[in-house]
């Protein structure tokens, strides 16, 4: 296979071919890209490369290694979905977008260097922000802007952090990240931001429910997992991304029981997935990368299936909040049926893709020696009920049906998580499909008596404490505040210290330069010799004693000689030899 | 243990947490019970192999998260138009 014909350039071609389509065309042109791009990707052999010269950099758009292939396969295959599922319902302006999206998180993975992932890095975050405002709701316009502003601080971390690297001789090409200079850390800050670390996860709870239903699909894929991918990549092993998983998993799990809007719950709940994969590189031996790129894989294809159910629901019934849905099994019985395939593969119950993949990572820190590491991982896996496993079934799909009947979308939304449910499912019976594509050496058998039995154990205490506390938990209207304060209300009140300091200096300039200033000068300049007269003589008498009748007679007596021009002739000649006799003694000294 | 007013439909039960709730501790004990015949094995610490350690995981993972979670709501729960 030609090397040229790079996979993201099929994206990006089909960005621009496809508003020149008739309308019939551009559906086979979204289905056949993906499909195109898999099959380049699959053709690729491990030694291609595509090299480049850029700023004096020998720079390589192709490494295809185990690590970017296996995020490269299910990239393209989750675009697939996630095209079907948008297929009547997108508009042309959001399937461009999420192309380049796409090609661009494809060309991120893929990229070889840094330079290339940061150029590919900024692309997707310009285009996501793009299917952000897809929606055209003054609410997804204001959020597109305050995404776009925290991925524009992520990647200029990632620029200075790249350049800082470069200048120290750190060579220029992707590989595992060494010393923990100054340079590492801002690199690493900046894929912290993209897979949403806490303190800086509020951008994807913030913006992704804004998005349409099926623009979201997209999102919730590649942003977060191209993150992942990096961290695997440069940070394999630095134990501080343990912490940081374990606070994500946590926190994410926290959130979304307290969430009432739907999709904002699995906002939070990606959140708390990423986590357990962040927290996978931190342990950084073979099992843990492994079941981090497995669990991330995965995670792709359930939360693909959860955000379109969600989406679904959103669209059928035009609701979006967990207090205001219920009952809907009824009248959605294909929908209910995915997102519970989607619910029992992010629980991780055995014969689904979670069960497979997730433990990978619980059993890699075990063996790492990191209990309280484990232990956190642990909390997360049984948090799973409080959110996306059964809190969401249980308040939107079962109780009593509600007063509108709703129905399930058209078929190609169904066909889209259709495609996702059979991959869930299929990982889960055929898991050797999965490992065979992981890039590291690791033994990993996941059908263990003991391991299932533990799995069902966990979830079934976890359930039974859920449904128990469950009255203390029902969704109420309002929102949790995020770390998203410190820019929503800091903008604000910059907003008006700015407008305080400056607006009140401009009203001073204008009152004062544009007003009274041109004023007086006008009153100087229409009378210039009486105005220097009182200016200079007035002040002297005052010196002198004379008081107001007297100063006000010598003002109008000033006044009246300079209206008919009546100075006495004396004056005018002391002032001329005055000026002769400077002049000339400059003349002759100097 | 659910208190709620039922109705005769099957989705009211369930919504109401019974029948959800008598499926989990069904799982539990039958998932258990083979504890108490196997030998398991642990990764920290002894108790790890105490019959139903797991199902205890559970347990107080989502007691303490639901716990953690009511604490951090009194904090941080707001009105819907916050900012405006």
């Amino acid at each position: 296979m030609a090397e040229w014909l790079h996979p993201s350039l099929v994206f990006f071609a089909a960005a621009l071919v496809l508003p020149l389509c008739p309308a019939v065309a551009r559906r086979g042109v979204l289905l056949a890209t993906p499909l195109l791009a898999f099959v380049l990707l699959w053709a690729l052999s491990p030694q291609a490369s595509l090299s480049y010269q850029l700023f004096g950099f020998e720079l390589n758009l192709l490494r295809v290694d185990g690590l970017a292939r296996a995020f490269g396969v299910v990239f393209t295959l989750n675009a697939l979905a996630a095209f079907l599922f948008a297929l009547t319902r997108g508009s042309l302006g959001q399937h461009c977008a999420a192309l380049v999206y796409i090609g661009a998180s494809l060309g991120a993975v893929l990229a070889g260097d840094l330079i290339s992932l940061y150029l590919f890095w900024e692309v997707m975050a310009v285009a996501s922000t793009f299917i952000i405002l897809a929606r055209r709701t003054p609410q997804s316009f204001q959020a597109g802007l305050r995404y776009i502003l925290v991925h524009l601080f992520g990647g200029l971390c990632l620029l200075a952090g790249m350049l800082l690297h470069l200048a120290q001789g750190g060579g220029v090409e992707f590989a595992l990240l060494a010393s923990g200079g100054a340079a590492a850390w801002l690199i690493l800050l900046g894929f912290l931001v993209n897979v949403a670390a806490f303190p800086f996860s509020a951008w994807l709870s913030d913006a992704y429910p804004q998005a349409t239903a099926t623009g979201a699909v997209f999102l919730t894929a590649y942003t977060t997992k191209t993150a992942v991918y990096a961290l695997a990549r440069g940070f394999a092993g630095w134990e501080v991304l343990i912490a940081v998983g374990a606070v994500m998993a946590l926190f994410g799990v926290i959130y979304a029981v307290l969430e009432n809007h739907v999709r904002r719950m699995l906002a939070f709940a990606l959140i708390s997935q990423n986590g357990i994969m962040v927290a996978g590189v931190g342990v950084g031996s073979a099992l843990a990368l492994n079941g981090a790129v497995a669990y991330a894989m995965v995670c792709i294809l359930y939360m693909g299936l959860l955000w379109m159910s969600a989406g679904a629901v959103e669209e059928q019934t035009g609701r979006s909040r967990l207090s205001e849905l219920g009952g809907l099994r009824h009248g959605m019985p294909w929908t209910f049926a995915f997102a519970l395939v989607g619910a029992l593969t992010i629980a991780s119950v055995p014969g689904l893709g979670g069960f497979v993949s997730k433990p990978m990572i619980l059993k890699g820190a075990a063996y790492g020696g990191h209990y309280w590491g484990w232990l956190a991982l642990e909390l997360a896996a049984a948090g799973v009920v409080l959110h996306a496993a059964l809190r969401y079934l249980l308040e939107v799909f079962f109780g009593p049906p509600p007063a509108k009947p709703a129905a399930d979308p058209p078929p190609t939304m169904l066909a889209g998580m259709g495609l996702l449910a059979a991959a869930c499912i299929g990982l889960g019976l055929f898991p050797q499909a999965l490992y065979a594509l992981l890039p590291y050496e690791a033994e990993f058998a996941p059908y263990k008596f003991e391991q299932v039995l533990n799995q069902l154990q966990l979830l079934a205490g976890a359930a039974v404490a859920y449904l128990l506390a469950r009255p203390w938990l029902r969704p109420a209207p309002g929102q949790s505040l995020d770390t998203d304060w410190v820019y929503r209300r800091g903008g604000q009140a910059f907003y008006r210290l700015a407008e305080g300091v400056f607006n009140n200096l401009n009203a001073w300039g204008e009152r004062y330069f544009l007003r009274n200033l041109p004023e007086q000068l006008t009153r100087f300049f229409a009378r210039p010799g009486v105005r220097i007269q009182r200016l200079v003589w007035l002040p002297l008498l005052q010196m002198r004693g004379k008081t107001g009748a007297e100063l006000e007679r010598e003002g109008e007596f000033l006044e009246r000689r300079s209206r008919h021009g009546s100075y006495p002739v004396g004056g005018g000649v002391l002032l001329s030899v005055l000026f002769i006799a400077l002049m000339s003694f400059l003349f002759f000294f100097f | 243990m659910s208190k709620k007013p039922t109705s005769k439909s099957a989705g009211a039960a369930a919504y109401s947490g019974r029948m959800p709730l008598i499926v989990g501790l069904a799982v539990l004990v039958v998932t258990a019970l083979p504890d108490l015949f196997l030998h398991k094995h642990t990764y920290f610490h002894a108790y790890e192999a105490w019959p139903g350690f797991f199902a205890l995981l559970g347990l107080g993972a989502v007691a303490v998260l639901v716990g953690l979670a009511r604490l951090i709501g009194a904090l941080v729960r707001r009105g819907e138009d916050y900012y405006g």
